[in-house]
């Protein structure tokens, strides 16, 4: 074979055996790199408070306070209540709509000179006041100490429908003062001597809900049973609510200066 | 004719000179060479890059903007789901010498409606304690006025004098089912009482009989069955009288409250004008129900009870 045919031979061997190798390299010049270490930064959690800055919860209830006004000695805390519980009625002015089953009772407030005063609150307050010992002090933090949770309360008693027999419920005692029997129709007038006034609702009334009741409910009752064949026994249920003490320490106002 | 000389003809200009004296493969040598250099040239525009190369076994680094992720509680920190939509936590355990009495106050989800009825209505719960004893619940009792509460109620025998309960469980629920209908019956002054019993199929498996209705000036009284739930509901019960042209005039309606499920009841209406009990022109009276009808859901909701000591 001539020269330029070896020459020829050994050209398109080379090309193919290089052409075969560079299939098995990205590229000889390029620099391979280690794989990176995955930098995935964990996002943060953040939780959403559930409520809005200031609002204090006792139990099912929120504590919305409205205002602090210190004049002359006296510091005045105005305050609203709203519920997070299920209701039976819509309500009309506060952002939780539900029903209202806490209420505040027992109060501390702390001045800045470190004294303290307490205060109390019933159902239906607004407003918490406190006397403080001198005309020229300080709010630094007023925290509530006692509150009220509703019970649901459910004790049943039957009664003979008889003028003067009583039944006595843990909210109150259930007196039968008048049975009219009519031709059509019974009619029984009780009377209810509530006890622990105050943080308790009763709603004493018949089970069977065939006695039409009418009258006052609280302090007095008027059942009615249209026909002639009334019962001559009655058994009444307390579908109210008393409101039972919890203790703990909630802060409500924070005025303390940092230093 | 002379003759051609073919081989003349065909022959190289090369052909003649004496080949070099080595073994005469070093042109292949060459060739070689070259072609691998050419081979290299061709990958090199053609294949290959010069850019680092990174290795495809791990995904490149992340360098984003970093979004926290925000978790909204659907409940104070203190409650747990009962029921979808609601949460509850286990108060006061009071005891007397006839029950333990568990109270139980309950929530709606954050943003939920609080007037959608999703209260349990009743349902079957276990009391255990720390020496072992257990009780299934006597009673669940509603609160009339007010769904966000309620009791469980346990035997005492079991327990003995233990006071020191550990769990207490959720095994049934009560929930409640809504639905709805309405009848009408041509209105003829008050007093005003229905001839006859009527009867609305509310459901394919809910018929609610009304076997008295009774109208007065300020008052009715509705009596009212269901036929098909085993557990019973409630009914709510509203009168609406309409005038020829299908005007309101006025309506009865009941009070809203909450009572155990029944199979049958009575339901008292109020005219709902204080001042006003002018019914004249009212040729229509359309009566509307509203039924929760009591259905039972399996459930395994526990609550650990520490610090199990009672006071009473």
């Amino acid at each position: 074979m001539n020269p330029p045919g070896k020459f020829g031979i050994g050209l398109v061997i080379g090309v193919v055996l290089v052409g075969l190798l560079s299939l098995t390299w990205d590229s000889p010049t390029a620099e391979t790199l280690p794989p990176p270490v995955a930098t995935t930064v964990a996002a943060p959690t953040e939780i959403t408070p559930w409520l809005e800055p200031g609002e204090v919860r006792i139990g099912s209830a929120v504590i919305l306070p409205r205002g602090l006004e210190v004049e002359d000695g006296v510091a005045v805390l105005s305050y609203e209540l709203a519920g997070l519980s299920p209701s039976l009625q819509e309500q009309d002015d506060v952002e939780h709509q539900g029903d209202v089953l806490a209420l505040p009772e027992n109060w501390v407030l702390t001045t800045r000179s470190g004294a303290t005063v307490e205060a109390s609150t019933s159902p239906g307050a607004e407003s918490v006041r406190f006397d403080l010992p001198a005309a020229d002090d300080q709010v630094a933090t007023i925290d509530l100490v006692g509150w009220r949770e509703a019970r649901a309360r459910g004790d049943r008693v039957e009664m003979p429908v008889e003028v003067g027999a009583t039944g006595v419920f843990q909210s109150g005692t259930m007196t039968i003062e008048t049975v009219l029997e009519q031709r059509f129709s019974t009619i029984v007038q009780l009377d209810f001597d509530e006890t622990d006034g105050d943080w308790q609702f009763p709603a004493v009334l018949p089970i069977d809900d065939y006695w039409r009741v009418s009258g006052r409910q609280f302090g007095g009752l008027q059942l009615l049973w249209d026909g002639a064949d009334a019962p001559d026994r009655i058994i009444f249920e307390d579908g109210g609510i008393r409101m039972g003490p919890v203790e703990g320490r909630l802060r409500v106002v924070d005025q303390r200066v940092e230093s | 004719m002379s003759e051609i000389d073919y081989e003349e003809l065909i022959r190289s200009p090369l052909d003649g000179i004496e080949e070099s004296t080595g073994t005469g493969w070093g042109w292949s040598a060459i060739g070689l060479v070259t072609g691998g250099l050419v081979g290299l040239a061709m990958a090199l525009v053609f294949g290959g890059s010069t850019e680092p190369v990174v290795a495809p076994t791990a995904p490149p680094s992340t360098v984003s903007p970093v979004v926290a992720d925000v978790v909204s509680p659907a409940y104070p920190d203190d409650y747990a789901e009962i029921a979808p939509g609601l949460g509850a936590r286990i108060g006061e355990i009071s005891a007397d010498d006839e029950s333990i009495t568990v109270a139980v106050d309950t929530v709606v989800e954050r943003d939920g409606d609080v007037l959608a009825p999703i209260w349990p209505v009743g349902g079957t719960w276990w009391l255990e304690s720390e020496s072992g004893a257990a009780a299934e619940s006597s009673r669940v009792v509603l609160a009339r006025f007010s769904p966000g509460v309620f009791s469980v109620e346990f035997p005492v025998e079991p327990f003995g004098a233990d006071r020191e309960f550990t769990t207490v469980r959720m095994a049934e629920r009560w929930d409640q089912r809504e639905l709805a209908g309405s009848t009408s019956l041509p209105f003829t002054g008050e007093p005003f009482a229905a001839a006859e019993s009527v009867s609305v199929a509310v459901d394919q498996d809910v018929t609610l009989i009304l076997p008295t209705i009774n109208l007065g000036r300020f008052l009715g009284r509705v009596e009212w069955k269901l036929q098909g739930p085993e557990l019973g509901g409630s009914v709510h019960i509203t009168a609406i009288l309409l005038d020829a042209a299908g005007a309101e005039i006025g309506r009865y309606q009941a009070f809203p409250d909450l009572m155990p499920p029944r199979t049958e009841g009575t339901s008292e209406i109020f005219w709902d004008q204080h001042f006003s009990i002018d019914q004249t022109g009212a040729d229509e009276v359309v009566f509307k129900f509203r039924l929760r009808i009591a259905d039972s859901t399996p459930v395994a909701i526990s609550f650990d009870l520490t610090g199990g000591a009672v006071g009473q």
